[in-house]
């Protein structure tokens, strides 16, 4: 055994995952040759103080996020359980979205109920959803902007409901899917103007995220949302995306992939 | 199988866990939290030292668990995890690299004042030993020496061969430690 073998097993050995006899060979040479020796001892050293370090504790405030999290996305995998013992300390956002939606219930009853004409309360009823609606949007575009990104996660994913959503939330959707400074919130974005595939400027947004956008994750949403629509526009930008070297492979194959779906 | 009670789930590998929550039993996502959450906590710790920033995205691999739980399909689930873990990272490194120019942008020398830690001498002058090193060598340093992983898992998390782990693992440490004991 020389000393190459030795720089070679030295680590393996420090951390005991040689088999005896071999670390016997080690140990022996190590006891004769200097140069080893001093090479030992260093590793030795190091690993020392790295065993020095202190492992952290994080801040209980991640526990309470994470469960937070985790009803959250239990919610969604279950809308129907209720939960009672939940408080919430900033403004309630959910509550209002359920308030907003009940008040229709309440006057589409009123006016179904009373004698007016079919065509007038059903003139009245249209009004009032639009107003609600209204209510809703304001209520995203405020929420929108919050520091907290599960509230802004929140914020995008209320989007859903709205089957004709105004200029200004689409807008807000997409200044959120190209410069939300967190990848998740970009990430919901992406998916909640996923929704809206008949919208130019959803379209055109998307197009410019494909070249603007790094991460991995929103490219794969942005070329399969790109490739759904058969968005022809696509295929030069996603094209570049081959050429750039640091584009994941995994990505690489999900465009080349799309491309041969487009065309 | 779904509807494990709690006992039961302690007494599942970290693999196990994770198919149940892939097949919608959330609830295990909570042993996996309680089993991972200090390891990716100090993994960042040793990449930025800095609390918040830490918490952030320790908080976000969770998140993404649990959003792309059906994305796991059995097999190693450390690896599986830190490669999440790592990409996270990689988001976070190259959109500070692009906001703050004008400030560092080393790894480790976000300091938020409240966040950073008090330390020794002699951890500070290990810290600023793993400072000379770029991101993806600290990062190999750190996953086998602070996290305890061997080269075939780290392979897996980085996306390479056992050989080539070792042989750039074998590299920093003796860079390492000229650097070491040079300024020590
Ligand atoms: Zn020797």
């Amino acid at each position: 055994m020389n000393c190459k073998d030795i720089e070679q097993d030295i680590l393996d050995f420090i951390d005991g995952e040689l088999a005896t006899d071999k670390a016997d060979k080690i140990k022996k040479h190590i006891g004769t040759c200097a140069n080893c020796k001093a090479f030992y001892d260093e590793t030795v050293a190091l690993f020392g103080a790295f065993n020095k370090e202190e492992q952290q504790v994080p801040s209980e405030s991640l526990r309470e996020g994470f469960y937070k999290l985790l009803e959250e996305e239990k919610q969604l995998l279950n809308p129907k359980v209720v939960q009672f013992n939940k408080q919430e300390k900033a403004f309630p956002w959910k509550r209002a979205f359920q308030v907003a939606a009940s008040i229709i219930f309440l006057f589409m009853g009123y006016f179904l109920g009373s004698h007016k004409t079919g065509k007038d309360a059903n003139k009245q009823i249209i009004a009032l959803q639009k107003e609600t609606n209204e209510l809703k949007e304001g209520m995203v575009l405020a929420m929108i902007e919050n520091q907290s990104v599960s509230k802004r996660i929140q914020a995008v994913n209320y989007t859903e409901g709205f089957e004709k959503p105004d200029v200004k939330i689409l807008e807000a959707l997409i200044e959120r899917m190209q410069y939300d400074g967190n990848m998740n919130v970009r990430l919901a974005a992406a998916e909640a103007l996923s929704e809206f595939p008949e919208s130019i400027m959803v379209k055109d947004a998307f197009i410019e995220a494909l070249t603007t956008q790094k991460s991995p994750s929103l490219q794969i949403a942005i070329i399969q949302f790109l490739v759904k629509i058969q968005e022809k526009r696509a295929i030069a930008p996603m094209k570049q995306l081959l050429e750039h070297s640091d584009t994941p492979d995994f990505v690489k194959e999900q465009v080349n992939d799309g491309i041969l779906q487009i065309i | 199988m779904p509807n494990h009670n709690k006992i039961e789930l302690k007494k599942l590998t970290d693999e196990e866990l994770m198919l149940d929550v892939s097949q919608g039993n959330l609830d295990a996502m909570a042993h996996i939290f309680e089993r991972y959450n200090k390891r990716l906590y100090n993994f960042y710790f040793q990449m930025v030292r800095d609390k918040a920033i830490c918490e952030d995205l320790t908080q976000t691999v969770f998140y993404k668990v649990m959003r792309y739980r059906e994305s796991y399909k059995g097999g190693q689930f450390v690896s599986w995890i830190f490669r999440i873990a790592r990409n996270e990272f990689s988001d976070y490194y190259q959109s500070s690299k692009k906001t703050s120019k004008n400030t560092d942008i080393e790894l480790v020398t976000s300091k938020s004042e409240d966040s950073l830690i008090e330390k020794n001498d002699n951890e500070t002058h290990l810290h600023e030993v793993l400072n000379t090193l770029n991101k993806d060598e600290r990062e190999l340093i750190v996953l086998n020496r602070f996290q305890g992983l061997k080269y075939d898992k780290i392979a897996e998390i980085v996306g390479s061969s056992e050989g080539a782990v070792k042989v750039k693992v074998h590299r920093i440490i003796k860079k390492l430690k000229t650097v070491y004991f040079k300024t020590i």
